[in-house]
């Protein structure tokens, strides 16, 4: 009796076991493509998902820094203007309508993303600059390396619904979406996009390049 | 660039300041700076140390979506203000709460027409001089009225285009044209002011013309529309008409207004590595008196290559003009002024507060004006200039 208290107790008391998970995102010619936002939430809907963070997205050299950032729901965002010009900060996206009127430094207060979506930044003096938050509501979520690859250490095993979006798809919507059942002992795996990935182009001109 | 924090309602504002120091070589025939045909600011009587430009400007938020801008600068002495404005406008420009913006500018500013001009100042990041077609827009065009643009953010919604459409009505250039007509063309980097005078042919009588002016009290207009892919593309078109009364003569500057039209393509592409290709195309007519009895037509194209490496870019224009006048009240042969030039040009980012350019241009050009002051129509005219350009 007292082995099964124990044993009972142990597996209300420890941490759900966390499993390593590694997924590679490969194109339809096999190689992995980078900067790609994965995310993947549990189909137990009582499973709590990421809590909020609080991030930075700086402007530098008339450049959104970084250019990508996946936040879970409920984060807040703070936007310095590194830069020694004014910016205007905007967005129109459904997931969240704001503008920090011109400004320089760090006047203004965090930002909060309380929606799931994804957010396009502009700047309303200087057009070319842009930016994307993807607002998640998942358990786990994070960018592939340059190799194509996102790791975690501590999944907990159980099925999934992995979705890959690419911020410079032309689509606003998952690149590939599929279930996923992560067992106890980890896995690693590699998803291939059905369909040749077109993603548009970010600019690789130098910032004094254009400035006005 | 200074940030300057004012007082009054925390407005924002930044001020820039720039001196454009020149080492120049050249060939040129005497500039029409100084009332000759030469097609190059700097003529052979002006070897070594020049003033390219020594500008002042300020731009800012004023208030609610209003912003300001001001532009100073100084291109030497051969005008009749030292230092003068190139530009001066108000901007309403609210912030967009969905895919359409629409933005009003009001003041006196450039028409859309330049793909090379993306520098502040208007000035051209990629050779000293510009193409004859934005030579000339520097030269001889400013909205000096009201324009009004819608566009639809498309990219920032996930679409592949960004597009817009603007109308502007303008009045004081009423003798835009005129420099064409008795001049040509011409490469160089200097702005007509706002208040200046501009070098014109010294056999037409007078050696300085006022451009920006207001003979018949008609306003003109020009419209246009771009659209932009998500891929880097770009291409505008203009359509200007200064719809002068060729009837009116304004004693003061000694002129008529001009009736000039034309219509202008640009297409700009940003591919991937640096490298940006531009070319532009307008056409046009400019009438001088009530009987259409004076016309000219005009036309000028380029091409332009260039490639950024780091702090270095480099960059290769070819060139294209012509202006032919096809009627006249004197018999034939009547004026033609025809040619085409390369200029090869490289800057460098040396330092946050300076930057190095330098460039080699070639002219070869016929105008048959030339012959009134006894030289030969046809001239190949060169230049090298080597820039130091301090920034605040």
């Amino acid at each position: 009796m007292r082995l099964v208290f124990t044993t009972l107790l142990a597996f209300l008391v420890a941490p759900a076991m966390a499993a390593p998970l590694q997924i590679s995102f490969v194109g339809v010619d096999g190689r992995g493509i980078g900067g790609t936002v994965v995310t993947l939430r549990s189909t137990d809907a009582s499973r709590p998902v990421a809590r909020p963070t609080a991030a930075v997205l700086d402007q530098v050299d008339l450049r959104f820094v970084p250019t990508v950032l996946a936040v879970p729901v409920g984060s807040q965002i703070v936007f310095p203007n590194s830069d020694s010009v004014s910016h205007q900060v905007y967005s129109f996206s459904p997931a969240k309508k704001f503008q920090l009127p011109l400004y320089r430094g760090k006047p203004y207060p965090p930002v909060l993303f309380d929606r799931e979506g994804l957010v396009t930044l502009g700047c309303n003096i200087h057009d070319q600059m842009r930016a994307y938050v993807y607002v998640v509501e998942a358990q786990y979520f994070g960018r592939t390396d340059t190799s194509g690859t996102w790791s975690a250490s501590d999944v907990e095993p159980g099925e999934y619904r992995v979705e890959i979006w690419h911020p410079l798809s032309r689509v606003q919507r998952p690149v590939l979406e599929q279930l996923l059942t992560v067992p106890a002992g980890g896995a690693k795996l590699t998803l291939r996009a059905a369909l040749p990935l077109k993603l548009r182009r970010e600019s690789q001109l130098p910032a004094n390049w254009d400035v006005y | 660039m200074l940030a300057l924090l004012l007082p009054a309602g925390a407005a924002l504002a930044e001020v820039e300041a720039s001196l454009d120091l020149r080492l120049v070589s050249s060939d040129g025939r005497a500039s029409f700076v100084d009332g000759g045909l030469g097609k190059l600011r700097f003529d052979s009587a002006d070897q070594g140390l020049q003033l390219g430009r020594a500008r002042l400007a300020w731009r800012g938020g004023i208030g609610g979506d209003w912003h300001a801008g001001v532009d100073v600068s100084a291109w030497g002495f051969d005008d009749r203000h030292p230092v003068d404005v190139t530009e001066a406008w108000l901007e309403w420009r609210p912030v967009p709460d969905s895919a359409w913006r629409s933005n009003v500018k009001i003041g006196a500013f450039y028409p859309p027409v330049s793909l090379e001009h993306r520098a502040p100042g208007w000035s051209n990041p990629y050779t000293i001089s510009s193409s004859a077609l934005n030579t000339w827009v520097g030269e001889e065009l400013r909205t000096i009225g009201l324009a009004y643009e819608l566009e639809h953010l498309g990219i920032a919604s996930g679409g592949r285009f960004d597009f817009g459409a603007h109308v502007a009505i303008f009045g004081w250039n009423d003798p835009t044209g005129v420099e064409l007509a008795l001049r040509g063309f011409s490469l160089n980097d200097r702005q007509t002011p706002l208040f200046g005078r501009i070098g014109t042919f010294a056999a037409s009588g007078r050696q300085q013309r006022v451009i920006f002016s207001e003979v018949d009290g008609r306003a003109g207009v020009h419209f246009g529309a771009y659209a932009k892919t998500d891929g880097g593309a770009e291409l505008r078109a203009l359509r200007y008409d200064n719809r002068g009364d060729r009837a009116q003569f304004k004693a003061s500057i000694d002129d008529y207004a001009w009736n000039t039209t034309f219509d202008s393509i640009g297409f700009r592409y940003d591919a991937p590595g640096g490298t940006v290709f531009i070319s532009q195309w307008l056409r046009g007519t400019t009438y001088a008196s009530p009987d259409l009895a004076n016309c000219w037509d005009f036309r000028t194209w380029f091409a332009m290559v260039g490639k950024g490496f780091g702090k270095h870019r480099f960059a290769v224009r070819y060139d294209d003009f012509s202006v032919l006048q096809t009627t006249a009240h004197s018999p034939p042969p009547w004026s033609r002024d025809t040619g085409h030039a390369l200029t090869i040009g490289w800057n460098f980012a040396l330092h946050e507060h300076v930057e190095l350019a330098a460039e080699w241009l070639r002219i070869n050009g016929t105008n048959t004006r030339r012959s009134a002051l006894g030289e030969s129509p046809r001239a190949v005219e060169h230049s090298a200039q080597l820039s130091v350009k301090f920034f605040l």
